[in-house]
């Protein structure tokens, strides 16, 4: 019976309340404007399903209806032209190939740009709080196939990613539901606990409204035994326009700057002015921790982003040394129970400290309380230290170039050539400049995605 | 994560269902360091090892292609000044390499292509003619880097463009559904720990990127001692298979027991490798083994006692001194009588 305070008069400048989705869609771009998009139109390339042409006949059909709706000059979305994914091609008889190349650059520049090369000191020990909207508005059809789908979906893949790139950090899920916040997960370091939670919150209906208070209060109590060393994060994926709070929100905001909780936020429909506020106080001023989602993709590639850990703040500093335990691996004949499940299996870790037995790695030591590893895990996050360089484009001018494989997958480079001037249009090739190698653009991404080695480099004999 | 924490422990799900007709991709690395292979032929008092090796490396090649039509190998030398590709051949297509009998007269005179005979069956042939010849013109140029500078082993450099062609391989043949894996082949030397401590990063990032793409690494050492810490943790990691051979005599038969386990089968039969793995790391200050450390949360470097002055020595951030403190604290151990009258409680 938790009084339904909504804060509205901090958001009635800000949020459009408006319940119409179409309306709403066009509140995203606005919302976003400062962000440049232009790329975008190269990802909705590969988004080419027929939800496009779905979405044109709704939106033919829906200012004939209504015409007294319409604006004078416009301002509505749905009145835009459709911008199909094949117009984007566009073959003009100077040169057939020019646009598609230019797409193709255009690609490889925006996942340049994401790509962050300073080697921050990053706060690698993380403890991250996710925390998912579950109220009714979740039901909403706008993501296919409703909001809460996707969003499961994705906080799926969230926990694997972020477990694969942060193996000795660790996550606990809290669920806004009926203005209650509820937490479904312990903070623990096992991802297979947490897909088993999200699975099963699938399966249930989003009911009545959201908390942001009650959530953020849960998380912050779950985050303050979290040792100095680890990072403190709530990510935080915001459905609705609205939040029932039971008493001011903004002391909780207050008392999490206090925590040095540093909080994050999707939202999935117009801007919120708490969650902005959320955001800017949490993160020392930093506006760009909440982000709309634009589309599928979008919203995946913010997911991603919160894989990546931060940056250690100057006031954020948490510089110290961590005691932890390199346990060794034993085969039994016979098995024997693991004090983690008390399961009967054959071998296992042992933990140096205690001799006690843990079934797998990463945990934290069920009777000492010492954390368990082992050194590959310190070593999955060293390319968080030390990125790689990012890889230059070869300028086209002299057309004489060293190679004409890429030197890690043997591909020939493309020629692409103007038809009409038979002027190269892109070298195709990408140089590491500390080996000067020819990448190809796959084996780069590759590289500089998943591998973090360049093969160039590993291959000089001299150091 | 889970692959890499620890796949004995775990029922693997059924992946069985790769079936026998999904083509194949195998890309071989071996390291033909000459400096490494000449120690080994003199410590066995026998010359040309490598030409052992590289005899029964072919073999398993054209078996390997033998098993399936659509199956595709890869070959990469790395050598001491770098790497190379032997198979498919720099500058042409890793499929159309269609080589006339004409175009390679020039090369009949070469006595090191005994091995190829010219009835051979075509697709053997394009392999072993293109991977004897690049060896051949490797070989020479090796013999000019007698005395040139080398620090660490190009291994590394090998295996991530063994994970780059695995990547593009698989992705040009996305409709087919391709299994794709490495071997390692390298030689053992006494000297090769200090060199592995630079490949460390490299080695590890390969690993992961392995697991990503689900592609094991398996491992032939030749010589040596008998372990490799990072290699066998590849292996280990990877679901693949290490292999300790002490001479060359008979390397085929260890090719083809140990290396054509289909990755499917990999969980039921025991592979030569299980035992145990080395996974402990090492001090960054004193050197000496840990099983109790501490980590700077910075820069995440293994420490086996307090750093003097409270800052990491490898990345110079300072440490929080309560912190220090507490860790610097010696455990408290209660007093018998305190304990008595606990106990009394309880009960
Ligand atoms: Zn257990
Ligand atoms: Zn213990
Ligand atoms: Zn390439
Ligand atoms: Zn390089
Ligand atoms: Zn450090």
């Amino acid at each position: 019976m938790a009084p339904k305070i909504s804060d509205s008069e901090s958001d009635a400048d800000d949020v459009i309340q408006i319940s119409n989705r179409r309306q709403r869609k066009q509140v995203h771009f606005d919302a976003n404007s400062k962000e440049p998009k232009k790329d975008k139109h190269v990802d909705e390339k590969d988004n080419h399903d027929n939800k496009v042409s779905k979405n044109k006949k709704k939106k033919k059909k829906k200012p004939q209806g209504n015409e007294n709706l319409q604006g004078a000059n416009g301002g509505y979305a749905w009145e835009d032209e459709i911008k199909r994914s094949w117009d984007l091609v566009t073959v003009d008889e100077e040169a057939d190939m020019t646009s598609l190349v230019a797409s193709l650059i255009d690609a490889r520049k925006k996942r340049a740009a994401k790509r962050n090369v300073t080697p921050y000191q990053r706060g690698i020990i993380r403890t991250l709080i996710l925390t998912l909207d579950c109220s009714e508005s979740m039901t909403e059809k706008d993501l296919r196939p409703n909001r809460h789908a996707m969003m499961i979906q994705y906080s799926i893949d969230f926990i694997h990613e972020f477990f694969d790139q942060n193996p000795i950090s660790q996550v606990g899920i809290v669920i806004m539901r009926n203005g209650l916040a509820q937490l479904v997960s312990q903070v623990s370091g096992n991802p297979q606990d947490h897909i088993d939670v999200l699975k099963k919150i699938r399966k249930q209906e989003p009911k009545g409204n959201p908390s942001l208070q009650n959530a953020l209060e849960m998380a912050r109590g779950l985050l303050l035994p979290i040792p100095s060393h680890c990072t403190r994060e709530v990510l935080i994926i915001f459905g609705s326009l609205s939040s029932t709070d039971p008493s001011d929100i903004h002391q909780t905001i207050a008392s999490l700057v206090d925590e040095r909780i540093r909080c994050k936020v999707i939202g999935l429909s117009a801007q919120v002015a708490i969650c902005k506020e959320l955001c800017k106080q949490t993160n020392y001023g930093d506006e760009s921790f909440y982000k709309i989602l634009l589309d599928e993709t979008h919203f995946k590639e913010l997911f991603d982003e919160a894989v990546i850990p931060l940056p250690v703040n100057r006031i954020n500093k948490g510089f110290t040394l961590v005691k932890m335990g390199f346990p060794t691996r034993v085969y039994e004949d016979t098995p024997t129970f693991c004090s983690c499940h008390s399961r009967l299996v054959y071998g296992g870790y042992f933990c140096p400290n205690c001799h006690n037995k843990v079934c797998s790695l990463p945990t934290v030591c069920p009777c000492c309380d010492l954390m368990l590893i082992l050194s590959t895990h310190l070593a999955r996050s060293y390319h968080h230290l030390m990125p790689l360089k990012t890889f230059n484009e070869v300028p086209v001018e002299n057309e004489n170039f060293p190679t004409d494989n890429c030197f890690s997958c043997q591909k020939t480079f493309p020629v692409l050539k103007n038809n009409k001037t038979g002027k190269l249009l892109t070298s195709s090739r990408y140089r590491c400049s500390d080996c000067s190698q020819d990448y190809c653009i796959d084996c780069d991404v590759f590289i500089h995605e998943i591998l973090h080695n360049c093969p160039g480099c590993e291959s000089k004999p001299t150091i | 994560m889970d692959a890499i924490a620890d796949p004995n422990f775990k029922h693997q799900g059924n992946k069985l269902n790769a079936v026998e007709e999904s083509p194949s991709l195998l890309t071989v690395v071996i390291d033909i360091t000459p400096q490494l292979w000449t120690e080994f032929d003199g410590k066995k008092g026998k010359k040309g090892n490598i030409l052992d090796v590289l005899k029964a490396l072919i073999v398993f090649l054209n078996a390997h292609l033998a098993f399936n039509i659509s199956n595709q190998v890869a070959v990469i030398a790395a050598h001491s000044q770098g790497i190379k590709y032997l198979y498919p051949k720099s500058g042409s297509n890793s499929n159309a390499s269609e080589l006339d009998d004409d175009h390679n007269d020039h090369y009949e005179t070469n006595t090191d292509k005994f091995i190829i005979s010219k009835n051979m069956y075509r697709r053997f042939r394009n392999v072993d003619e293109t991977l004897v010849e690049e060896l051949y013109t490797l070989f020479k140029e090796e013999k000019k880097n007698v005395g040139k500078l080398t620090q660490k082993s190009t291994l590394a450099g090998g295996m991530s463009a063994a994970l780059a062609y695995t990547d593009r391989v698989t992705r040009e043949m996305e409709t087919m559904s391709l299994k794709s894996r490495i071997m390692v082949i390298t030689c053992g030397s006494e000297k090769n720990n200090r060199e592995e401590i630079f490949q460390y990063i490299p080695i590890m990032n390969c690993i992961f990127s392995a697991t990503k793409i689900k592609c094991p690494i398996d491992v032939v050492k030749v010589g040596g001692s008998k372990e490799s810490t990072f290699l066998q943790q590849t292996t280990d990691a990877t679901n693949g298979i290490y292999l300790h051979v002490t001479s060359t005599n008979g390397l085929l038969q260890y090719f083809s027991i140990a290396m054509f386990i289909d990755p499917s089968l990999r969980q039921i039969i025991v592979k030569p490798n299980k035992g145990s793995v080395d996974f402990r790391t090492s001090c960054y200050v004193t050197g000496r083994v840990v099983a109790v450390g501490y980590i700077c949360s910075v820069c995440l470097c293994v420490l086996s006692i307090i750093p003097p002055g409270n800052k990491c020595p490898a990345c110079d951030s300072e440490f929080d001194e309560r912190v220090i403190a507490k860790l610097k604290k010696k455990p408290v151990v209660p007093r018998l009588a305190k304990k008595k009258s606990s106990g009394h409680i309880s009960k």
